[in-house]
């Protein structure tokens, strides 16, 4: 038999025992563990704002950006950062790092995301590849995940743009204005369709609301237009008269917009809906004060219908940034003419933009081709915004 | 003989390093991940501007949130709109309010998950008084227009002293009967409180 060097068997000992080892710590098991799930269910949700920095200044910011002027969410590189890059970790002696974008780019496909190693290192299933360690309990949360999935889907860009601010700012809109008693087709339809436009209602076709003021006791009855096929019919309809009647206010005067949105006629005006990107749009571009002014503005001599629209739709005191962004003034795009004192009651008096989603929504604004450069830079790149603090106009 | 002791002291210090490494893999994990209330549930449920559910005043809707205060009863109470919303159904209030994809999820994984509150438990001792801790949470968490002080019954003092045997029913299956309206799900703190309240015989 031939004789095996001590040194030699140790070694290979040693080996097989580092081997096992290995192994061994590769298993993952437990009572708990065999029923965890670290996929996603989820899919790509471009509403969910995604960027990989948690802060990116608006392109209009004031001089010195202003309160409204950044836009602050939850990042990708913060997560990474809290999951990953800790300093007994991907943040410390463990390679690789995970700290700046080019280091996490190296783990990502951009608009991949299962193309991506890191999505699939914090979603598989497969415990033994699983990052953060399984056994660290340190998962990721689906909101997390979420931010993740959307950020590779949109791109993986360092910086966002309008294809990140877009989808947010609408779905903020939208969702977070369009209640039915706030900017909802019901509040504004539902006078149309009393004055007739859809011939008889059912008690199906509406909803009953009854307000109590907690204060003085009074009771008010409301009953708003639900049924969402007429909603739809009468809101489009008002939408395509203001359109034709705006492209030409000659040609096109008998698509005036009749308001009566209460009877008797009222110049009292409700709420412009804001449900959808292409009311939104039209909110902008038209504003409701131009739209339903407080004020006749022209009586049809022949039926002496009043109307409370007026002709000229850049002759406004009031659109939608101004209505939230507390630091800017607006000027009167037709006139010029700067108001005195800020507006921004929309964004403090009915529940309140946060500074960030004021931000998001100025970044959206100023990016989007669809919004007329002159709801944005006024006349001629004259601006129609100036911040109150250093006085800088906004201009392209 | 030089190169084996090199050979060997590498081996000897992988196996150290691996054994004492952080990936101490035959450890089970302590517990499933779950949704949090506060991290995942709340951002949605105040998020939106304009939203009428966190503006401090319940004239439009029943109140989620003002400022840093979550008020995690009003939207435990609502659990069963949410579920209906989340799984094909529409905002209650009606209106172009929708949750995204990725918040109904989160939604529908915090209530399969039991609905829970992260954000700590509550503490009820000393005298309690309708005004000083009953009214507060009547207002943020029952009142708005399509609940009490709007559509349904406004529940002053007096009222709520009378409807005694109502609010016992309620608080004896938290909030599962005894309700005129639909079903609730009030937290243990709330219970809590509204039973240490009757029990001290419904002080003003």
């Amino acid at each position: 038999m031939k004789k095996i060097p001590l040194m030699y068997a140790i070694t290979v000992f040693l080996t097989v025992m580092l081997m096992s080892a290995s192994l061994l710590q590769c298993t993952k098991e437990g009572d708990i563990i065999k029923n965890l799930d670290r996929s996603y269910t989820g899919s790509s949700d471009s509403a969910v704002y995604s960027s990989f920095y948690e802060e990116n200044t608006v392109a209009t910011a004031d001089v010195v950006p202003d309160v409204n002027d950044v836009i602050k969410f939850r990042s990708v590189q913060t997560i990474v950062h809290e999951y990953c890059a800790t300093s007994n970790c991907h943040g410390g002696p463990i390679a690789p790092k995970f700290d700046s974008y080019t280091d996490i780019m190296k783990y990502v496909t951009a608009g991949n995301p299962d193309g991506s190693k890191l999505w699939e290192y914090i979603t598989t299933n497969n415990f033994n590849n699983a990052m953060p360690p399984v056994n660290s309990n340190h998962e990721l949360t689906i909101t997390d995940k979420s931010i993740i999935y959307n950020w590779i889907k949109n791109g993986a860009k360092e910086r966002p743009d309008l294809n990140d601010f877009r989808p947010a700012a609408v779905q903020l809109i939208a969702s977070g204005c369009g209640s039915a008693n706030c900017h909802n087709q019901a509040t504004a339809t539902g006078g149309w369709a009393r004055a007739g436009l859809l011939g008889p209602l059912t008690t199906a076709d509406t909803s009953q609301y009854i307000y109590i003021n907690p204060i003085t006791g009074a009771q008010t009855n409301y009953c708003q237009l639900s049924n969402p096929a007429k909603l739809n019919t009468v809101w489009t309809a008002y939408k395509d008269s203001v359109k034709k009647f705006y492209a030409d206010v000659i040609a096109n005067a008998s698509f005036r917009p009749w308001k009566k949105f209460s009877s008797p006629r009222s110049a009292a005006s409700t709420r412009g809906p804001l449900n959808s990107y292409d009311d939104i749009i039209i909110d902008i571009m038209y504003p409701k004060s131009i739209r339903s002014s407080g004020s006749v503005q022209y009586t049809d001599p022949i039926t002496t219908y009043t109307y409370y629209v007026n002709s000229n739709f850049l002759n406004a005191t009031s659109t939608l940034i101004s209505r939230i962004d507390s630091t800017l003034l607006l000027a009167n795009p037709s006139t010029g003419v700067y108001a005195t004192s800020p507006q921004a009651d929309m964004a403090y008096g009915d529940g309140g933009l946060k500074s960030h989603e004021i931000a998001l929504i100025k970044a959206w604004y100023f990016a989007d081709p669809n919004i007329p450069t002159v709801w944005k830079y006024g006349n001629a790149n004259a601006g129609i915004f100036k911040y109150i603090k250093t006085g800088k106009i906004i201009k392209q | 003989m030089k190169k084996l002791i090199i050979t060997m002291a590498v081996i000897t210090s992988m196996l150290a390093y691996l054994m004492s490494s952080c990936y101490k893999n035959k450890e089970d994990i302590q517990a499933l991940p779950q949704v949090s209330f506060r991290a995942d549930v709340v951002p949605i449920m105040v998020a939106g501007g304009c939203g009428c559910h966190n503006n401090g005043i319940a004239t439009r809707a029943v109140q989620f949130s003002h400022a840093d205060t979550i008020y995690y009863d009003a939207i435990l109470a609502r659990v069963g709109l949410l579920d209906s919303w989340v799984n094909g159904g529409t905002h209650p209030g009606a209106g172009s309010v929708e949750f995204t994809s990725t918040q109904k999820n989160i939604v529908k994984t915090w209530i399969a998950q039991g609905a829970k509150d992260d954000g700590g438990g509550c503490t009820v001792n000393g005298t309690i008084t309708y005004i000083t801790n009953i009214l507060p949470l009547y207002t943020t968490t029952c009142k708005g227009s399509t609940c009490h002080g709007g559509i349904a019954l406004n529940l002053d003092y007096s009222t709520m002293v009378n409807k005694k045997s109502v609010l016992q029913a309620m608080m004896a299956s938290s909030g599962n009967s005894g309700h005129t309206g639909p079903v609730l799900s009030l937290s243990s703190c709330t219970v809590k409180l509204f039973n240490e309240w009757i029990a001290q015989g419904q002080p003003q």
